[in-house]
């Protein structure tokens, strides 16, 4: 097991810069995920780890030892790539245990391993098999299967989930998450679907152009991003933006867009009140829409556009004015499409960013506590 | 619903009868020269000179194939000592073209490799010079060839005949292997780096062993063309050391008579080296210039 730490990493690839100053740490056993869009430099931070790519600067360390001048053979990893890139000309068990044979070990250690391996994959009825007789998803547990028998410091995986069926890849998420629980090794895993990121991760890292936008829980990246990118990238559907301005009224804080009058949490208040900061985007979570057919107080009047029913969910396109924004309601939640609802926003879990650079506005969690008490005192 | 029986002519289309009269009249014009060298080599000098001529030997005889085994004092004169020098430059031409084949095989690798994954600076250039090579004709180049291995010495010796033909074979065998490689994820020698091997282990315990079909079809037809290749033999060639079997071929026809029966013999001879290996070796020829063609 390793801790892998990447310090101002940068890869260039002639003038296009793929990984951009990048600094990271993944710990001992532990579960990270590097998510973002295609092109955001997941892939190639990934290869570098391994080896498979120079370093144009900066240093990566296992164990706190330097690894950058290392070429990926020399390296304690072990890795699964997106194609599987299982060697055609050889067996399933051939696959499995080449690079314990490459290390030197054993005939009876190998087959000992890659037995154990393949019943632990599910998979020891294929043994004998070359990889051209298995599905995408046999393929895809004799890939895994080749990484996990070695003992490598760090467990690297490409999308490995990417070319399975929807119902395949669900299962194998749970899969690869029990097997991590099972080997308690450093797994770094890339993708592109945040589904995946959120369900099995310690840690997210959300990359961007080449740079970590933020790294942290998937609850945390989720309730708390740090910013617009990630705040959009995270949650499906994507969270709502609606464009303002923040404004003064009455002693306290309310954001003002088109046909929205919106009082501004304390989270958010503590955060803007004190800057120059007026132009402001606010962002809202489908499910954090509170809809409804009978107005209230403060309630905003919205058209339903589309009706999309998932089953246990339904999303509802709306228009507010001009603003169009979707709300996550309950299957039983029932509406057509030109219906006007009445909807209001879940005050506590409003989130705001500055339009200038989209950076999150939100007090830190000890001064929200703080100003709390001064209120109740 | 119930199933029609299908008559004949509803099965057989006038389309496809085209198309297989087409094939027949084409299998014929291709395979007729090579049936009349077969079935002369089974007749007597005097049927095959008969007029009018005749296709079926009337009374079959392996005499002209027992000639070369162990030729008589008068035979081993026919055609410049052809009959006797035959076993020999079949020799001479295996051991010529496998050595073409090998050399191929060993250069275009490592070309062929950097062609297909590397890019530095005149690659580009470099790959249109080798395909110009391959367009001078070896007629233009005989005599500077000529020259060149006069002053090395190696005049009627393999080595000439090997050099020369890996000139002529090795920008082929380069962009065809180029194109081959091209078709080989990179992941799996990625993978197989990331298992624990250097380059070279890559290559010997990956790479290649999934390029066997590419390398295999180029191989063939650099042992194909070594095989076949006349002018440069002449040239370089003088006395049955190193002489292949198309020069003792032609021998047969002398200035002052044509041997056609043992010509016939000989020619057989030669053909079956090369044809054995197109037939053992057919799958995979056609499995490694489509995956050159088509995918790369």
């Amino acid at each position: 097991m390793a801790e892998v730490h990447l310090e101002h990493v940068t890869k260039k690839f002639g003038s296009v810069v793929a990984v951009d100053d990048l600094c990271l740490t993944v710990h001992d056993g532990e579960f990270l995920t590097l998510v973002g869009p295609s092109g955001c430099g997941k892939s190639t931070t990934l290869r570098l780890i391994a080896g498979l790519e120079r370093l144009s600067s900066g240093q990566i360390y296992f164990d706190g030892q330097p690894v950058g001048h290392l070429p990926a053979n020399k390296r304690d990893i072990a890795m699964v790539f997106q194609s599987y890139a299982l060697y055609p000309h050889m067996s399933v068990e051939e696959n499995i245990g080449f690079a314990l044979k490459m290390m030197g070990y054993p005939r009876d250690e190998i087959r000992r391993r890659v037995t154990e391996v393949a019943s632990m994959l599910n998979i020891q009825h294929l043994l004998a098999r070359r990889p051209r007789e298995l599905s995408g998803g046999q393929r895809q547990r004799v890939a895994l299967g080749r990484a996990i028998v070695r003992d490598a410091g760090a467990y690297l995986l490409d999308e490995p989930l990417s070319n399975l069926d929807a119902q395949l890849r669900v299962t194998m998420r749970g899969e690869l998450k029990k097997l991590h629980a099972d080997l308690q090794r450093t797994f770094i895993y890339v993708t592109h679907d945040q589904a995946e990121a959120m369900t099995m991760s310690d840690r997210v890292a959300v990359l961007n152009e080449g740079k970590v936008l933020q790294c942290a829980a998937p609850a945390e990246v989720y309730n708390r991003p740090a910013n617009m990118f990630v705040a959009g990238f995270i949650g499906s559907p994507p969270m709502n933006f609606i464009p303002g301005e923040v404004q003064r009224e009455a002693g306290m804080l309310v954001f003002r867009a088109e046909g929205i009058r919106q009082r501004l949490p304390l989270h958010v208040a503590l955060a803007v009140d004190g800057t120059s900061v007026h132009d402001v985007v606010l962002g809202v979570r489908p499910e954090d829409i509170v809809v409804s057919h009978n107005p209230e107080e403060g309630t905003l009047t919205a058209t339903v556009l589309v009706v999309e029913p998932m089953g246990a969910d339904t999303f509802v396109t709306l228009t507010i004015g001009r603003i169009r924004c979707i709300a996550r309601v309950t299957g039983e939640f029932r509406v057509g499409s030109q219906e006007t609802l009445y909807i209001r926003f879940d005050e506590a879990k409003l989130h705001l960013f500055a339009s200038d650079d989209g950076r999150a506005l939100r007090a830190e969690r000890a001064m929200v506590l703080n100003q709390q008490e001064a209120d109740l005192a | 619903m119930t199933a029609r029986v299908q008559t004949w002519h509803e099965r057989v289309s006038w389309k496809s009868i085209a198309l297989y009269a087409c094939s027949f009249v084409v299998a014929c014009y291709l395979l007729a020269p090579f049936l009349w060298l077969v079935l002369t080599s089974f007749m007597t000098e005097a049927e095959a000179r008969s007029v009018p001529p005749h296709w079926i030997p009337e009374r079959p005889t392996a005499s002209n194939y027992a000639a070369f085994v162990n030729p008589s004092p008068e035979l081993r004169m026919v055609g410049s000592r052809a009959i006797e020098e035959t076993p020999r430059a079949l020799l001479n031409s295996a051991v010529v073209s496998l050595s073409t084949a090998l050399v191929n095989l060993f250069i275009a690798t490592f070309a062929a490799y950097s062609f297909a994954r590397l890019n530095f600076r005149g690659g580009r250039l470099l790959l249109m010079a080798y395909l110009a090579s391959r367009m001078v004709p070896g007629i233009a180049i005989i005599i500077p060839f000529y020259i060149l291995m006069r002053k090395l010495q190696l005049l009627d010796t393999y080595l000439a005949l090997i050099l020369s033909y890996s000139t002529f074979t090795l920008p082929f065998t380069i962009w065809m292997l180029k194109d081959y490689f091209r078709t080989i994820p990179r992941d799996l020698e990625d993978a197989a780096r990331v298992d624990r091997c250097g380059w070279f282990g890559m290559m010997w315990r990956v790479f290649l062993p999934i390029s066997a079909p590419g390398l295999i079809a180029a191989a063939v037809f650099a042992f194909m063309f070594s095989w076949n290749e006349f002018l440069f033999a002449l040239f370089l060639t003088s006395t049955i050391q190193s002489k292949t079997i198309p020069i003792v071929v032609a021998n047969f026809a002398t200035d002052l008579d044509v041997q056609f029966t043992f010509m016939a013999a000989a020619g057989v001879l030669a053909v079956i080296p090369p044809l054995a290996l197109a037939l053992v070796f057919q799958r995979l020829i056609v499995q490694g210039l489509a995956a050159g063609s088509v995918k790369g």
